[in-house]
């Protein structure tokens, strides 16, 4: 058999991204500060929202297009064409309504998609500089019941619009934007360009910590109590992942407020069965520990990370050279 | 240029032939003799019309000459994503339905003396439930291994919307089952609720001490059932693969999923097999491509039993974010296919072939395409402490 490959011209964008810092950390240890604290570092800090407003309690703009946001606090945030003048769209009202991604539909550009981790909006802390490629921060909205469908169907714009055609991606997700990708992978029939997908500290398996240990403490994140385990691990097939490989990795430095409700090793948020993809809920102490779901492998090291869930989140780039 | 040229009019009836043959996957075949097949001019690209608008001329290579970065990719998976090996080890697909709560330490417990620690664990019998189903919900509490007689504070279930409880809560009634309390909860009472509904308790497990916790169950009720497996399974084999093709009577269309496992006469598992896709509504047939190489590979005949065959619409967007079909009673054989009738071919796709394309591209204009390198006990480098270093293993 003979192949042939045409040669084609590549272009890159450049694009800056501000950084923006925690804010909510303060405000939760309390009566059921310990635990409260850990659930919200699992959704991971989250911080007000680029282009747009949003926070740990944001609507969505999912099905509600030119009206309020949509969601448990629905008027904190709007879909509609004046929300610009007045800056207070919802965090995904860009690629939601307007179809604006921030990529350039196949025009053999390059792409690193970022998806964050449940109630928060943005990657906050530093995105992927690879050489030739155009980091997007992904505006999927995590924080309300619905997140996970808003934030899949979210990930499908950039997607179909930033790694189809001429254009190819990496996928780099963190803690809930694990079950994010792999849900829209499930789901969908497209076969996007993307050359594989990154995850740290992956809570595609769920956590121990959801339920009502957070419920009370987590207050207007209505999503964080969907991250349980039998919530996750059922919500989609993570066997199906379009066929490429999903490299993970994950942290060994749990918190003592919170690991001793994660089985095996964990990163204070979600434990090694998550982060490395174990077809059950089985204590490990290794990433490598199998078996895993389909196309996932445990990258770098089996024995994960002296990091916690935190510090998980920009290791993936950081090992990349990014 | 690493990329040997290759071509001729061999090359060229090759490609045409590849290039046009009909469906999304292809085999990937023995690379030919370079020397024997090596010739200067341009080819056709396999990449499709719409991949890019600035197309040049293409340099016709063998799958030997790919790059290691490009052939790595190809490599990774000699199964389309459709269809892959089963084994025990698979317990989400074998199990699809089931349920991974765990004991858990109530936290005011926690002490040096493990058989001091009460664990609890709130659970139900599966993950969803279509139609009029009943739920049967249960709560262990346990001090270290023994068994702890909990009072129950409340129990209820409440429908869960977007905006999260909907409606009147359920009373949840249970009663003891030796070790552990259990109770029923029939879903007709949601009516036609689909979705989450909400379950939660709170116990006493020791006087004035309280605990409580939630969990969720989803229901399709029947009047949001989508449709229904409408008929026995036929198989046949068509070019090395074996196809399940599975009858059903769809009420609606929509964008459909599919899943299935399949197990050889002793019930090991061998295969899952899955299919996506827009469907329209009414009566039609569902093609459960099981590729022929992962039966190859498996190396036990026929007939296979189709186990777990599920299926629900898809919602985009929508919460929730399906309706699912009624299960699908275990049984189905099929014929005794021998292995030697499926293919042993890796697998290839049109997708594949663009990808690395799409990566050549990328190559020639300088733009790395770094991995990082598969994670084996003592085998695999830590990346450098700067992280500014290669990622890519040795």
């Amino acid at each position: 058999m003979v192949f042939s490959f045409s040669a084609r011209v590549h272009a890159s964008q450049g694009r800056a991204f501000q950084t923006r810092l925690p804010s909510r950390l303060r405000t939760m240890i309390g009566t059921a500060g310990a635990i409260g604290l850990a659930i919200l570092l699992l959704g991971l800090v989250p911080g007000e929202a680029q282009a747009g407003k949003g926070g740990d309690d944001a609507g969505t703009c999912v099905n509600a297009c030119g009206g309020f946001g949509r969601g448990n606090n629905q008027t904190n945030c709007y879909c509609d064409s004046s929300c610009t003048t007045y800056g207070d769209c919802c965090a995904d009202y860009q690629p939601v309504c307007n179809n604006n991604t921030g990529c350039v539909a196949n025009a053999n550009r390059r792409y690193v998609l970022h998806v964050g981790g449940m109630c928060s909006q943005g990657w906050n802390d530093r995105y992927a500089a690879a050489s030739g490629y155009t980091s997007i921060d992904v505006k999927a909205v995590q924080t309300n019941h619905s997140g996970l469908a808003d934030s899949s169907f979210t990930l499908g714009k950039y997607l179909d619009q930033c790694c189809t055609g001429s254009n190819a991606c990496y996928v780099l997700n963190y803690s809930g934007g694990d079950a994010v990708m792999g849900h829209r992978f499930a789901n969908s029939s497209t076969n996007w360009n993307i050359h594989w997908v990154g995850t740290s500290g992956g809570a595609a398996g769920g956590s121990e910590l959801s339920g009502n240990l957070l419920a009370d403490v987590f207050g207007p994140c209505d999503y964080a109590g969907h991250l349980g385990t039998s919530e996750v691990r059922n919500a989609y097939n993570h066997n199906d992942t379009n066929g490429k490989t999903v490299y993970r990795i994950g942290g060994h430095d749990g918190w003592w407020y919170s690991s001793w409700l994660l089985p095996g090793e964990d990163d204070g948020a979600v434990a090694f069965h998550s982060a490395g993809a174990r077809t059950t809920t089985t204590s490990t102490s290794s990433m490598c520990s199998t078996p895993k779901w389909t196309n996932h492998v445990a990258a770098w090291t089996c024995s994960g990370y002296n990091l916690d869930h935190y510090e998980m989140k920009t290791k993936f780039i950081t090992n990349m050279g990014w | 240029m690493i990329l040997g040229i290759l071509g001729g009019a061999l090359a060229c009836l090759v490609l045409i032939v590849w290039a046009t043959r009909p469906g999304e996957s292809r085999e990937r075949e023995t690379p030919p003799d370079v020397a024997a097949s090596r010739t200067v001019g341009p080819e056709p690209s396999l990449a499709p019309a719409d991949a890019g608008a600035e197309q040049a001329p293409a340099d016709p290579i063998s799958w030997a000459d790919l790059p290691e970065e490009v052939r790595r990719v190809l490599e990774s998976t000699p199964y389309p994503p459709s269809s892959g090996r089963l084994t025990r080890g698979n317990d989400d697909l074998l199990y699809p339905n089931r349920r991974y709560e765990r004991h858990r330490p109530i936290p005011d417990t926690l002490g040096p003396d493990p058989a001091d620690v009460v664990t609890w664990r709130f659970t139900t019998d599966r993950w969803s439930y279509v139609g009029p189903e009943v739920a049967q919900v249960f709560l262990e509490v346990l001090r270290g291994d023994e068994p702890v007689a909990v009072d129950i504070v409340a129990a209820s279930a409440a429908r869960e919307g977007e905006r999260g409880r909907t409606g009147t809560p359920e009373p949840v009634a249970f009663s003891r089952d030796g070790d552990r309390l259990v109770a029923e909860l029939p879903l007709a009472r949601f009516a036609d609720h689909a979705g989450m509904i909400l379950l939660e308790v709170q116990f006493e497990y020791a006087p004035g001490k309280l605990h409580s916790d939630e969990l969720r169950i989803f229901s399709t009720p029947t009047s949001h059932v989508p449709g229904r497996v409408a008929g026995p399974i036929v198989d046949r084999v068509t070019d090395g693969s074996l196809v399940l093709d599975v009858p059903v009577d769809l009420a609606t269309g929509g964008f459909y999923r599919f899943d299935a496992n399949l197990y050889d006469a002793n019930g090991e598992p061998v295969a899952f097999v899955s299919f996506k896709g827009e469907l329209a509504s009414g009566p039609q047939q569902i093609p459960l491509e099981v590729y022929g190489k992962v039966l190859s590979d498996a190396g036990v005949p026929g007939p296979y039993t189709v186990g777990e065959l599920r299926g629900y619409r898809f919602l985009d967007g929508q919460y929730p974010d399906r309706e699912l079909l009624p299960p699908v009673a275990d049984g189905f054989s099929t014929q005794g296919w021998p292995p030697d009738v499926f293919t042993t071919e890796p697998h290839v796709s049109e997708h594949d072939l663009r990808m690395a394309d799409l990566m050549l591209e990328d190559l020639a204009a300088g733009i790395p395409l770094p991995q990082p390198p598969v994670a084996q006990d003592g085998l695999v480098p830590p990346p450098p402490a700067d992280g500014a270093g290669s990622v890519r293993p040795e």
